[in-house]
């Protein structure tokens, strides 16, 4: 087999892997022999027809896989074509592609060919040629393998800036359902074991400046959302517990593409759920960089995320004792968590006010949108000029038009619904 | 303000003159007609590139370039007023802002005003302006980390860009570190310049047009695999091609190799419109 057929095989196996960053490892001071760097905010290299952004050399070593997960791709009953890289194969595909800046560096995943064991063993292989005779100091993220030996788990993380678990679904009924190889024990106990070796690896990085750095870019995991009827607040819970007691650097979420025919998953011609995926990443940066806490954003009653409102919005508009705060006045904690105010604007606003204190014009033009932003805010006790009504009215313009469109689309063929009742719909809900 | 004297001032009133400044579109130059203004108190009406012309409706002033006095200006910035400052008015040159150096000379004698915190001065019109160009100027070399593509030419490594700022310095570091033990150019087709670095050593300079070699076979397979490896990586349930437009807009496409069709030229790669291939 030719190496074109080959990467296009490991390719598309290894493409329903989302993590894609690049960041956190430290600028790795680029000097010596050998090439390659690493950039603390992450470089984007390219983006494909569905717009995610290409950083890494995404892979697979090999595609052959002795479990028989139901929802993957790669399972054992699958009819597909297998192939597997040689490790110096792979090695010299990724210098090249580095060479000329095509990439940030490798992704590596793998099949369980074998055992859990003789798979990671290949993808050190792998690595040691690459951090070995070809001298590569670039990014590489690798992933840990349930069920694989401590000890080659702890030289994969020596080689590889970023290590991953993944943890497939949302909970242990789903994966004992679905993924009968694995539990949630093998899946969290290398997990725990990598989150240990990154706090002795940095322990002992402050007492040797030499000392050996383990994943230095800490670990991250991802799971697949749709498949399985978890509700958004068991896995936002899940999520935040992942953070907090792993340390983990990120959680990618992935919306279930159907790619088999099985009674325990949704239906082939099922869409991917995207809108959901995209209303779990935005509650996730808003535990990571907004002091959100899971339980502020959903709660029993309220178990699934506002289709209409991104999660921010949906919190402010529940909370009108906060609101409107003012802009020259209120902390930079509470500036924070008005909606289409980020850490750079709240940032900013703190900064530019100890020069005076800033009116609408300002605000304009210290570059903080207000499209969002203008319902919530008072500058010099004054609300935006021209801006009427009360909070339903805020509402009612906040409302995401994106998912009232593919609801008219839908209807076309059915009862037909007016998007305007929708949106009344919409904020009747809050 | 005497040419001995330390480099302050621009608290009083200038005079708004119906003059125009002419440098050599140099840092240097553009720091001459910021110290320029201060000694004469006047705020030209407009600051260029080029030759005094006979023509001109406006009077003229040629501005000399001078790096003791280019200097003064950038210590005193970095010393009295704050790195940040200095640094805002070295990004600025480098930008696409058809108004740079008015706009810079604007900062500066706000600067001298107001002193540190100027930088923190978002809300007001010029500091706001100055930042937003450097910023998208900074965004752009930032882009270019990622979307630069470079190819082997007889061993060494060769890339071209279409930037609208002039992020050549901008990144260069970042390239330099990367890729310490190669031998590589930059060639910047709009602002006609090129960023070599060999041996170790990195230097700048000008050129009118590039002649390259055609590819090498090992090249054209690398564009193949990549090629392949970027059309396989879609998921096409998830196609989004608005997306893909806002991350990388159109005007990037035509340097890279995985979006050029499948039957690639022959002559050097990146191709682009109007190249002539000698």
């Amino acid at each position: 087999m030719d190496l074109l057929d080959k990467l296009t095989i490991l390719t598309d196996a290894a493409k329903y892997d989302v993590a894609c960053t690049s960041s956190g490892a430290g600028d790795r001071a680029p000097s010596g022999a050998g090439m390659g760097s690493t950039a603390d905010c992450g470089i984007c290299h390219s983006w494909s027809a569905d717009g995610r952004c290409i950083s890494l050399l995404k892979v697979l070593m090999t595609n052959r896989c002795v479990y028989d997960c139901r929802y993957c791709v790669n399972r054992r009953s699958s009819d597909t074509p297998r192939a597997a890289f040689e490790p110096a194969e792979l090695a010299e595909l990724t210098m090249r592609f580095y060479r000329r800046n095509y990439i940030e560096g490798l992704f590596l995943s793998s099949g369980v060919d074998r055992s859990p064991d003789h798979a990671t063993e290949q993808m050190i292989r792998a690595l040691e040629l690459l951090r070995g005779p070809c001298q590569f100091t670039g990014y590489i993220h690798a992933k840990a393998i349930p069920g694989t030996d401590p000890d080659l788990i702890a030289r994969l993380g020596l080689l590889a800036d970023r290590l991953s678990v993944n943890i497939e679904l949302p909970s242990q009924k789903s994966l004992a359902l679905l993924a009968p190889g694995k539990t949630k024990q093998n899946i969290l106990g290398p997990m725990a074991g990598i989150r240990d070796g990154i706090t002795e690896s940095r322990e002992s990085v402050i007492k040797y400046k030499k000392a050996p750095r383990f994943a230095p870019a800490g670990q991250s995991t991802q799971m697949i959302v749709g498949a399985t009827p978890e509700t958004d607040l068991q896995i936002l819970r899940l999520t935040q517990g992942l953070y907090r007691k792993f340390g983990l650097k990120r959680v990618f979420f992935s919306a279930y593409i159907p790619v088999a025919q099985d009674s325990l998953l949704p239906a082939l011609d099922t869409k991917p759920p995207l809108l959901r995926e995209h209303r779990l990443y935005q509650a996730d940066w808003l535990l990571r960089f907004y002091h959100f806490s899971a339980e502020e954003l959903l709660d029993e009653e309220h178990p699934a995320f506002n289709p209409f409102l991104d999660p921010k919005c949906n919190w402010a508009l529940n909370h009108p004792e906060l609101f409107p705060v003012e802009v020259n006045k209120a902390a930079y904690e509470l500036l924070l968590r008005v909606p289409g105010i980020g850490p750079r604007s709240a940032a900013r606003i703190v900064r530019a006010r100890r020069q005076g204190s800033l009116d609408w014009e300002d605000l304009k033009r210290i570059g903080v949108v207000l499209k969002r932003a203008q319902y919530f805010l008072l500058c010099r006790g004054r609300r935006r000029e021209g801006l009427v009504g009360g909070w339903k009215s805020a509402a009612r313009a906040l409302i995401d038009g994106s998912p009232l469109a593919q609801t008219e689309q839908l209807s076309l063929f059915g009862e037909p619904v007016r998007r305007e009742q929708l949106r009344e719909a919409a904020v009747e809900c809050l | 303000m005497s040419l001995r004297g330390d480099f302050c001032g621009g608290g009083e009133v200038w005079m708004r003159e119906n003059i125009n400044y002419l440098y050599d579109g140099g840092f240097e130059g553009m720091l001459c007609c910021i110290f320029e203004a201060f000694a004469r108190k006047e705020r030209p009406g407009a600051i260029l590139i080029g030759e005094p012309q006979q023509t001109s409706l406006f009077e003229e002033r040629w501005v000399e370039s001078q790096p003791i006095r280019a200097n003064r200006v950038f210590n005193g910035l970095a010393r009295k007023i704050s790195p940040d400052a200095a640094r805002l008015v070295r990004g600025l040159y480098l930008t696409e802002h058809p108004e740079k150096e008015l706009l810079a000379l604007d900062f500066t004698r706000l600067a001298f005003r107001v002193g540190r915190g100027v930088t923190a001065m978002r809300g007001d019109p010029v500091v706001a302006a100055a930042s937003a160009a450097v910023e998208r100027a900074l965004a752009e070399a930032h882009k270019y980390k990622g979307l630069l593509r470079f190819s082997d030419v007889g061993g060494a490594l060769v890339a071209e860009i279409e930037p609208k700022n002039r992020v050549l310095p901008l990144f260069a570091g970042h390239f330099c570190g990367r890729y310490r033990n190669e031998n590589f150019l930059i060639h910047d087709r709009t602002h006609h310049e090129v960023m070599i670095w060999q041996e170790h050593l990195l230097r700048y300079e000008t050129v009118d047009r590039l002649t390259l070699p055609p590819v090498s076979e090992e090249e054209e397979e690398t564009r193949r695999l990549w090629r392949r490896f970027y059309n396989t990586i879609a998921i096409a349930a998830r196609e989004n091609p608005r997306c893909r437009r806002t991350n990388m807009p159109k005007r990037y496409w035509n340097l890279l190799p995985e979006l050029q069709p499948e039957e690639e030229r022959k002559d050097f790669g990146l191709p682009a419109a109007g190249r002539t291939v000698d």
